[in-house]
């Protein structure tokens, strides 16, 4: 007690020790019933020597000497004695160790009665490491050259550096509470600033292991929730000084240019990104312009063919059958109405014909002329159909030559038109799809058919137009036309 | 402004990448379903008609059927 006259440590020793102890009889196995007596009388020795000397709580010089003869002692010794600043032994020997060391001066912890059971254990592991070292005045500079006392108990402070490191982040105010509570043996705050990253190995702030870059957090999913919005990069405040609690953390000072430098650098990213998302947004409707509406258009027209051939009755076959006079009355703008086959084009080209030409019909196949003449009648049968996009039926229409055939195909009949001609026009040249055309005010006295489309085919700057004039009409019934059983 | 985006979303990264790709999805489905379809008629690539005044024309000349 007379080690720690103002402090509670000799009645309570300190968490460090304890636990160290407790940590090194448990691993070690040192048994105080088979302590070997050489062991005993050198403690004995050491015991009357500091008393000899007149070890006081304020004489580092004894410990120093103390500890450097432990050191040269069997490691199971030294395991056992190094902790003698505190609370050594009285719980592994309780009977035995009395009778030896008696006027141990460092041993407050005999005040205890055993009874009194195992002291409370530190809720976590705190390795004796820094403070048992730093605690030392004499440890970082032996002035005797004496082997380091500190020296067997290197492994375990040095191995348990990480978890001592995570106990201070943890228990920080406890463990300031433990320093306190050693008056007499703690050095100055500027020495143990020194010796504290040397006793761990060096070290230092930088070393530190971030934690929130654990990969393993992920795994707990109350964490995949919680708010990490961090602070903006200028307002960090750097690593927290919690990793060595005897230096607070030094708050960051803000540095104006770097900030001034960042507020236009934001500026311009931000502009930057903006015009990098214009010009996605640009791609984004080519994609969209050249695939997605194909197949967006592709979908409907498979739709409107499959009703088609679902309204259309399937007609029983007869060999001589007459076509059908059909009235093509009732037919909404919108609605398809007949199935165009052009072999040219591809054994399998069959379009759907929708009443209309704006671009909702034409995104559902080819356009009817509202106004112009119904297939087979007497007039212009005209029809519209994109070039390309929106599922491009007539992509290939200029492959089209004189005596194509052009078979259309309606609830009853197969008309089968013969191409005659072709042109390439303005925009605006209505005149084409007349009843005659290019000759407005003409009376019709044949059936034609006019094909329409955009030329070139990426660009709306012309139209390419086909004429041609019925050939035959054919029922259904009857069969298939020979173009389209090839 | 994406990084100003992210560091607005809260919780974990992974939640964030969630987050992050429902919007992107979302956008994508503006994109696709209303702003192009309605910025299409409005371009001049798919003009394929003899105008859309050929119509009117033909009763305008006292054609049709």
């Amino acid at each position: 007690m007379e080690r720690h006259p103002s402090s509670g440590a000799g009645s309570e020793p300190t968490t460090e020790q304890e636990s160290w102890f407790v940590r090194r009889s448990a691993a070690g196995g040192t048994d105080p019933g088979v302590r070997d007596e050489a062991a005993a009388s050198r403690m004995k020795e050491i015991d009357e020597g500091s008393e000899r000397k007149g070890t006081s709580a304020a004489d580092p010089v004894g410990r120093e000497i103390e500890d450097a003869d432990l050191a040269e002692a069997r490691p199971s010794d030294v395991n056992r004695a190094a902790n003698n600043g505190g609370a050594v032994g009285q719980e592994t020997a309780p009977a035995e160790q009395p009778a030896t060391a008696k006027p141990r001066g460092t041993a407050g912890g005999l005040q205890v009665p055993p009874a009194a059971g195992p002291p409370p254990l530190p809720r976590r592991y705190v390795a004796p490491s820094a403070s048992a070292l730093t605690a030392n005045p004499g440890v970082g500079a032996d002035p005797l050259g004496l082997p380091r006392p500190g020296t067997p108990k290197a492994e375990p402070a040095s191995a348990s550096a990480d978890r001592d490191e995570s106990a201070r982040d943890t228990f920080e105010p406890r463990e300031s509470a433990d320093h306190g509570s050693v008056p007499a043996r703690e050095p100055v705050g500027g020495e143990q600033r020194i010796q504290d990253p040397i006793s761990r190995g060096g070290m230092v702030a930088g070393d530190r292991p971030v934690r929130a870059a654990d990969p393993f957090s992920a795994l707990d999913i109350r964490e995949w929730f919680r708010d990490t919005r961090a602070p903006r990069p200028g307002a960090d405040t750097g690593p927290s000084g919690d990793a060595f609690p005897v230096e607070p953390a030094e708050p960051s000072v803000p540095v104006p240019p770097a900030r001034r430098r960042s507020a236009r650098a934001t500026l311009a990213r931000g502009v930057g990104e903006v015009l990098v998302t214009l010009g996605l947004v640009i791609l984004l409707f080519c994609v969209y312009q050249l695939f997605y509406t194909n197949i967006e258009s592709n979908r409907a027209q498979a739709k409107i063919k499959n009703n088609l051939e679902r309204d259309w009755k399937p007609a029983e076959h007869v060999p001589d059958a007459r076509p059908v006079r059909e009235s093509f009355s009732g037919i909404g703008v919108g609605n398809a109405f007949a199935l165009m086959h052009i072999p040219r084009l591809g054994r399998d080209w069959e379009k759907p014909i929708v009443e209309g030409i704006s671009l909702d019909q034409l995104a559902h196949g080819l356009g009817h002329y509202p106004d112009s003449a119904m297939p087979g009648k007497i007039g212009n049968f005209a029809v519209a159909g994109h070039r390309a996009t929106h599922g491009e039926p007539f992509r290939n229409l200029n492959e089209l030559r004189q005596g194509d055939v052009v078979i259309v195909e309606t609830e009853s009949n197969w008309y089968r038109y013969v191409i005659d001609s072709n042109q390439i026009v303005d925009p605006t040249d209505v005149e084409v799809v007349l009843p005659v055309p290019n000759q407005p005010g003409a009376k019709p006295t044949e059936r034609l058919i006019t094909l329409t489309t955009c030329n070139p085919r990426w660009a709306s700057t012309e139209r390419l137009i086909y004429w041609g004039h019925l050939d035959s009409v054919m029922s259904k019934a009857a069969g298939t036309p020979a173009e389209l059983l090839g | 402004m994406y990084g100003w985006i992210w560091r607005h979303i809260p919780g974990h990264w992974i939640v964030k990448a969630i987050w992050a790709v429902t919007a992107i999805l979302f956008v994508l489905w503006l994109l696709f379903e209303h702003a192009f379809p309605w910025i299409d008629p409005r371009l001049p690539f798919n003009n394929v008609t003899v105008d859309d005044s050929g119509a009117s024309a033909l009763r305008a000349f006292g054609g049709g059927s």
